[in-house]
């Protein structure tokens, strides 16, 4: 059964704790970097490897550099697993 | 021109009046002109090389998007960058040639050592790569107008010593029909005031003690020698954040805001935090149009983060 937009931004939401070592974020779809302590460029890489790694997809350079905030994120890998 | 010259006061007082007196379909025009008067007075060769690379990013940025989300906007995006790094590293390098090889057996060559650097090449050619990439991603649409587009490249106060300013965040800007705002022209004036103090009083004061010491150096005791140094980094952040005071000043008396350079970069903390706060307009560049896509392209490589960022202090 496939995953609702909900249920995956859940999911990131415990990516991202996991990866930033805080059990304090709290992503909504309008969620951007600057609305998270410690989501720099270097995280930014680790973050984008470790919710590929969780879902099992693969995002394109391209797609990745549009995602203008978590939402973008969360739709396309609700996208990914449908198809 | 020098940013704390009578010239340049006469050129921002003359532009920035007609700016607010033509209609508002003719701002960028009054822009144009005053960038490429900017650039004549410094030689008439910068203002053929500044066109040049608009006309040549304006039609590239067509073109991709005409054909994005395919191979060929990638191919127009890998050679139009690849136009504009080669313009840039020429014009940086051309001069050294006659050194490294014979100029009686490369008579081409000739000449080449008195070139002149295109005044602001590096910052346009920058913003150019950067305009270019957002409209690849998908991320802003293409200029129509080429006016518009060569007024944001070529708007004269962030020609000598940047910011690196977003094409799309100035065009922004530009669409707006602001009016003539009092308040921001008296904080405008204020910044640009400020700035020539940090320029002319701070940092060329500094100069003047300093620069003995660095010309003969050998033979001075340590202590001299020491304050000598710590001296140096005061000048060069009054040099460098005074123009950046003087280009956000007049922006702002035109009614635009220019990315800030500079946040009290010897307050940081730690050496990244550092780069974060000095030469912000260019840390950020790097970061955005460098390190994140090569990092993000090699994330599966055991060595990719570390290379993306030794690739990225060789691009800074």
């Amino acid at each position: 059964m496939s995953k609702t937009p909900a249920e995956i931004l859940l999911e990131v939401n415990v990516v991202f704790c996991e990866v930033l070592a805080t059990p304090d974020v709290v992503l909504t779809d309008s969620t951007t970097a600057n609305d998270v302590e410690g989501w720099d460029s270097l995280n930014h890489v680790r973050l984008i490897a470790a919710v590929e790694e969780r879902f099992g997809v693969k995002f394109m350079l391209k797609e990745v550099m549009r995602f203008a905030n978590v939402g973008d994120m969360c739709r396309l890998i609700y996208t990914k697993l449908g198809s | 021109m020098l940013a704390h010259s009578a010239e340049y006061l006469i050129l921002l007082i003359v532009s920035a009046t007609a700016f607010f007196v033509v209609p508002f379909a003719l701002r960028w025009a009054v822009l144009c002109a005053a960038g490429i008067a900017f650039l004549w007075y410094a030689s008439p060769e910068a203002v053929v090389v500044a066109i040049a690379m608009t006309l040549v990013n304006y039609f590239a940025a067509l073109r991709i998007e005409k054909h994005l989300d395919t191979q060929r906007a990638y191919g127009l995006l890998i050679a139009t960058i690849t136009v504009d790094v080669g313009a840039l590293l020429g014009f940086k390098y051309i001069r050294f040639l006659p050194r490294l090889f014979d100029s009686a057996h490369l008579p081409a060559l000739k000449g080449a050592e008195s070139l002149l650097l295109p005044l602001g090449i590096s910052y346009y050619t920058f913003q150019c790569i950067g305009y270019l990439v957002e409209v690849y991603w998908g991320r802003s649409a293409a200029e129509r107008h080429c006016g518009r587009l060569a007024s944001s490249i070529l708007f004269f106060p962030k020609l000598m010593a940047g910011p690196i300013e977003r094409p799309h965040r100035f065009l922004l800007q530009l669409g707006a029909p602001t009016r003539m705002d009092l308040g921001n022209v008296g904080r405008g004036a204020e910044q640009v005031c400020l700035g020539v103090f940090r320029k002319c009083v701070i940092a060329d004061r500094i100069g003047r003690i300093i620069d003995p010491v660095y010309k003969n150096f050998e033979g001075r005791p340590g202590i001299p020698l020491l304050v000598a140094i710590g001296l140096y980094t005061v000048q060069i952040y009054n040099d460098f954040s005074g123009y950046t005071d003087i280009a956000l000043g007049t922006a702002r008396i035109f009614g635009f805001e220019l990315t800030p350079n500079f946040n009290r970069p010897f307050s940081a903390r730690s050496v990244s935090e550092f780069w974060r706060r000095w030469h912000i307009s260019l840390s950020s560049w790097t970061t955005d149009y460098v390190y994140k896509p090569l990092a993000i392209h090699l994330r599966n490589w055991s060595f990719g983060g570390s290379l993306a960022i030794v690739i990225t202090f060789l691009v800074l």
